[in-house]
């Protein structure tokens, strides 16, 4: 490796390098002694709080500087990654959801009767870590690895409140079907080098063309790509492979919670579409009706168990499944008939990630204002008559609902908008009509919990939660997040705009 | 009869079956821990087989990339079995009904 070529590979993992050397120190920091329970370890959790704010700050702020000054898409280190806008990008958004994440989380971390310790932080990076892999990966065994890292680090905040009975099981569902995930995608993995004789993304078009003798794509391909397809869906909870996500979100903590919902889920978008887009949209027309099927099932399922949980955490989940399904389409169609099909699809899956990320960071950290440090269940019958008593967190919450909902002027309904539009251009009819009827089925859950803020009166006449003290952070989380919420609503233009110009100038 | 890529290739697709019908319906944890294991072994030989038959001696090390995978994923998971068994004294998994609904 020549010396020019050790310069540009350090300067693109910049921030890969930034995130672990953080996470490192925050362990030794955790690590240091008297740090377990009381003041010692609320001096470890703020040094960490600290730390981790300056990292994704300063990976942020590289991402952004590698976006502006990246000329085109480069490879590096002997194909194993890109170097492009679109991963540019990609690291930049999950900058932006740490920083995020760590808001949400002051309330749990920070309260006296908390338990969690300072590793919470190192995880988070740890995930980032993964995350900029899977999103700057060429080759599918970087993918993979990148995929466990940040797997990992979900299960082990999922089970970081170790002595709840329930944080752990839930964190056991999730690690089984995880690595059954991770086996379906190396089982894919295997067969994808069997058909194609390389496992690079940009490779596999041109070496399946060579290698592949006869009509169509071979059968070692196709098993590759529908284990793949399988294994990416498990980690998207998609129907019928979203049992784990109920289960898992209920038992992390609120900040947990959220994480699982933003930033795993962007993590394997972002990973889905370089995978479909840039490696196999030749065979894309064998895959797209099962695709088209599984969106379908997977929205209605989602949106009908909706409607029957009285769990907050566990409604917000099945609430994720159904986005999931969204998302899906926009990906189905990036193999469509007309021309800018790849541009336009990648640019709206990137701004319903954010414009989903802003939503639900919204939503949980107003749950994290209502009961800090505990891990308790919220129910819908926690928020009656919240509605006029608080009036700062019962208009967010809603609006953030709403959104979720879709509500025109709301970022949510842009960003559905854009999707279904698109999916009418690609002559998808038919899948266009069924999300539109799942957005309506979508709109009672979220208006019943609206509804209960303000319409309704708990039964002892005192609202059944409590504002805690340590609520400040969460509290600028909502409100920041609620007025980008608006602001994406009604100019969405740039995002999408930056988006294009990401995903044309990398595929 | 000589023993090619065809064999390996059904060995593997066996193993990898039997792995995901022991993750249905098997009900000890520990055994269904066992059999993501089996799934990724069955991945392993399908790479080794096709690294061999293609005599592209690079891609032997994939090999080794999915062992350090199932490494790292055996040190969480007993880890989690362990946390699991202490607080709830059984390795019974139709016993996990906290979460539900």
């Amino acid at each position: 490796m020549s010396k020019e070529e050790l310069i540009i590979g350090l300067y693109s993992l910049a921030p890969l390098i930034i995130a672990g050397i953080t996470a490192a120190i925050i362990l030794v920091i955790s690590a240091a002694g008297e740090s377990r329970a009381g003041s010692g370890r609320l001096r470890a959790v703020n040094a960490a709080e600290k730390l981790s704010y300056l990292a994704f700050t300063a990976m942020a702020f590289i991402s952004a500087v590698h976006f502006i000054k990246i000329k085109g898409p480069l490879t590096l280190f002997h194909n194993a990654v890109f170097f492009d806008h679109y991963s540019a990008a990609a690291g930049f958004i999950f900058s932006v959801m740490g920083i995020f994440t760590i808001f949400i989380a002051a309330s749990e971390m920070k309260s006296e009767s908390s338990r969690f310790q300072p590793e919470y932080y190192a995880l988070l990076l740890s995930a980032a870590i993964g995350s900029l892999i899977m999103a700057m990966a060429n080759d599918l065994l970087a993918a993979i690895v990148g995929i466990e890292i940040l797997s990992f680090s979900t299960y082990i905040l999922c089970a970081l409140d170790n002595k709840n009975k329930r944080a752990v099981e839930g964190a056991f569902k999730y690690f089984l079907t995880g690595a059954a995930a991770g086996a379906l995608f190396l089982f894919g993995l295997a067969h994808i080098y069997g058909g194609a004789q390389t496992t690079f993304i940009s490779e596999i078009p041109s070496m399946a063309a060579v290698n592949v003798q006869g009509p169509g794509p071979g059968a070692p391909l196709l098993i590759g790509l529908v284990f793949i397809t399988a294994a990416l869906l498990f980690k998207a909870a998609a129907v019928p492979f979203h049992s784990w996500a109920p289960d898992a979100y209920d038992a992390a903590t609120v900040s947990v919670a959220a994480f699982m919902t933003y930033f795993v889920k962007a993590a394997v978008f972002i990973l889905i579409f370089r995978i479909f887009a840039a490696a196999f949209i030749f065979m894309a027309s064998s895959i797209t009706g099962v695709l088209s099927v599984i969106a379908v099932i997977t929205m209605t399922l989602a949106n009908i168990a909706a409607l029957y949980q009285n769990n907050l955490k566990r409604m917000l989940a099945y609430s994720s499944i159904s986005h999931t399904a969204y998302m899906l389409i926009a990906v189905i169609c990036s193999a469509g008939v007309y021309k800018n099909a790849v541009a336009d699809c990648g640019a709206y899956i990137i701004f319903y990630l954010v414009s989903y990320f802003f939503i639900n960071a919204a939503i949980f950290s107003a749950l994290a204002m209502l009961s800090p440090g505990e891990n308790r269940v919220h129910t819908i019958e926690d928020l009656k008559g919240l509605g006029f008593k608080k009036p700062f967190f019962s208009a967010s919450f809603s609006l953030a609902l709403l959104a979720l909902a879709g509500i025109p002027a709301t970022s949510g309904f842009i960003a559905k908008f854009f999707i279904f539009y698109n999916a009418f251009l690609s002559n998808h009819h038919a899948l266009v009509l069924l999300a539109v009827i799942n957005s309506l089925i979508a709109f009672y859950y979220y208006i019943k919990i609206i509804m209960a803020m303000y319409m309704q009166k708990p039964e002892s006449g005192e609202t059944a939660v409590s504002f805690g003290n340590a609520g400040r952070e969460s509290a600028i989380c909502l409100a920041v997040s609620s007025a980008l919420i608006i602001i994406l609503g009604v100019y969405p233009e740039v995002i999408v705009k930056l988006a294009k110009l990401a995903v044309i100038s990398s595929f | 009869m000589t023993i090619g890529l065809a064999h390996y290739l059904v060995l593997a697709a066996a193993l990898f079956i039997i792995g995901l019908i022991g993750l249905t319906i098997r009900k000890n944890i520990i055994v269904l821990f066992m059999c993501v294991e089996l799934m990724l072994n069955s991945a392993n030989l399908t790479i080794l087989a096709y690294a061999r038959q293609f005599n592209d001696s690079d891609f032997h090390a994939a090999a080794l990339f999915v062992m350090v995978i199932a490494a790292a994923e055996a040190a969480l998971g007993l880890a989690l079995v362990v946390a699991m068994f202490r607080y709830r004294g059984t390795a019974d998994s139709t016993k996990l009904t906290l979460l539900k609904g």
